[in-house]
């Protein structure tokens, strides 16, 4: 049994149908990639599996439970930790308070202000700083740290490469890395193809609502036909 | 000095400079509006709470404000329950659960939604203080409200009524103040800012939203108990619509989120309603004026001007917070 398991899913925004009976596994330790072009449905995915839209049918498996009909805060108080799309840091609230907000109580674990100021050293120069006056890596870091205060089990990351700079994209490679050692699930969304293969031990590459591609990661790298035809480059 | 540690000088300043003013030759009659000003003050802070630090902008304080205001005139006039901490106990408590009552319709919504429920509330409210005539009086009103002892205290006449409601604002702004720089308040921030990032981060945003309305509710039923003791009356007009609206309206131009801003905004509601209305009758006109000119040249509000003007008449230049900027 895998810790998280989406078995054909269909959700809807209103009368768009945009996921078409996906199904997708994630284990712990490994990261899965999500790859596909633009609006074939991956924040929708992550967007079902967080409760924000849920599916309208199929089911969505968290640690053996059923959680596809759960608020999205009960989910994420199960384990589930959400990287969104453009990093959303509170503006107006300080990188301590951001920090701060990710805790929960009765989810302590590795994860404290402490060991994220450990993992992004810059951050500690930046606590009083507002959300709103950081750079897009330094957002990033707040962002992830935020997540990861909860102690989830399963990571959903939504692009989290877009808009920062080749190096620290390098750096975002290293820190997912890092999170797969310590045995967090990561589905991982992601334009950015050389950064997916290289951090990804898994792939699904979707397209149109559906699932057209499960395999290792290594098969999308050589195989021109698979990239040409699906991802378009 | 830091800015924060100047606001604690400017606030101690502030406190002893309001405990003298009685005893300065201040006449009567200012002193009693000083008191309304604080009265005031302390349902705004209520409201900034929802509207500044939730994210809620709330119609129907009035309501919660004339609650615990009937409740004094009621418990005194049909049970006799006059002493004060009993009185101010039942005041805090009705508005608590009428807060909490609305909180349940209200936040099926957000929005526009939730502004147009908390009005029909509100309107609710108002309509059973005015019809329901066995009960609140009907137009008349409640008269007979007497001001109680507190402890060994009369406070029966205006300066002694005047120290418990600076007290009372003073202990309410500290309780505010402790309450926003809690874990709480910060989760309420977050929530104001972006309810979809909280829930997403386990926060149960409904719950939050809710707990912030009853204690809301607590703080401006305070309010209305001081009130119907300093008019020893109450009538519909204190949980009017227009009421919920200059309650608003103290807010926007004292400084939204800041809590003691609403001195300021209290400060010249009260003293514009009340000295204008003596000049002319098209007073609420020039109140208008002055609560556009703020939106328009100071929209943090009367807090960010104040030491603004200070700086500017010892010709200091004014920094720049990072709240501003």
């Amino acid at each position: 049994m895998s810790l998280l398991e989406v078995d054909d899913i269909h959700t809807y925004y209103e009368h768009s149908h945009i996921l078409q009976g996906v199904s997708l596994q994630a284990e712990s330790g490994r990261v899965t990639a999500l790859l596909g072009r633009n609006g074939v449905g991956k924040t929708t995915l992550i967007r079902s599996v967080i409760g924000f839209t849920p599916p309208r049918t199929g089911g969505i498996r968290f640690s053996g439970e059923s959680i596809e009909r759960l608020p999205s805060h009960t989910i994420a108080r199960r384990g589930v930790g959400l990287v969104p799309q453009g990093r959303r840091v509170f503006p107006s609230l300080t990188v301590e308070e951001n920090l701060r907000l990710g805790g929960l109580p009765g989810r302590a674990g590795r994860w404290t202000l402490e060991t994220v100021y450990t993992m992004f050293p810059r951050l500690r120069d930046r606590v009083a700083n507002y959300g709103g006056q950081l750079s897009g890596g330094e957002q990033q870091m707040v962002a992830i740290g935020r997540a990861l205060m909860s102690n989830p089990v399963l990571l959903l990351m939504d692009e989290p490469s877009e808009g920062l700079a080749p190096l620290i994209v390098r750096e975002l490679e290293r820190t997912m890395c890092a999170l797969k050692e310590t045995g967090l699930a990561i589905v991982l969304v992601e334009q950015n193809l050389p950064l997916a293969l290289a951090v990804a031990d898994t792939a699904y590459i979707i397209s149109k609502g559906r699932v057209v591609f499960h395999g290792d990661p290594q098969t999308i790298r050589t195989d021109d036909e698979v990239r040409t035809k699906y991802l378009g480059i | 000095m830091s800015v924060g540690r100047r606001w604690i000088v400017a606030a101690a300043a502030g406190f002893v400079v309001a405990l003298l003013l009685p005893r300065l030759g201040v006449p009567t009659f200012y002193v009693s509006l000083l008191t309304q000003t604080w009265i005031f003050a302390i349902v705004a802070m209520s409201l900034d709470l929802l509207v500044g630090f939730t994210g809620l902008v709330n119609f129907s304080q009035a309501a919660l404000f004339g609650v615990g205001a009937y409740a004094v005139a009621i418990g005194a006039t049909r049970f006799h329950v006059t002493a004060f901490v009993p009185v101010m106990a039942l005041g805090i408590v009705c508005a608590m659960v009428t807060a909490a009552i609305f909180g349940l319709v209200a936040l099926r919504s957000e929005g526009v939604g939730f502004i147009i429920i908390t009005i029909a509330l509100n309107e609710i409210v108002w309509g059973l203080a005015y019809q329901w005539v066995s009960v609140s009086g009907g137009d008349n009103g409640i008269t007979g409200i007497v001001r109680p002892h507190v402890g060994p205290f009369d406070v029966s006449e205006n300066t002694g009524y005047y120290y418990v409601c600076l007290l009372s604002f003073a202990i309410c702004l500290v309780l505010l103040l402790v309450l926003v720089r809690s874990p709480f308040g910060l989760v309420l921030k977050g929530v104001r800012e972006t309810p979809r990032r909280m829930r997403a981060l386990g926060y149960n945003v409904w719950l939050y939203r809710y707990l912030a309305m009853t204690i809301s509710g607590g703080f401006a039923g305070v309010a209305g108990v001081l009130f119907a003791w300093y008019n020893q009356f109450v009538g519909p007009v204190a949980l009017s619509l227009d009421q919920s609206t200059q309650i608003l309206i103290i807010v926007i131009l004292g400084g939204i989120g800041t809590l003691y801003g609403q001195v300021f905004g209290a400060l010249v509601v009260v003293f514009l309603s009340n000295e204008l209305s003596a000049v002319t009758q098209r007073w609420e006109m020039v109140l208008g004026v002055i609560y556009f000119a703020v939106v328009m040249y100071a929209p943090g509000g009367l807090v960010v001007l104040v030491p603004r003007l200070w700086n500017r008449l010892l010709g200091r230049r004014t920094p720049v917070t990072a709240e501003e900027s």
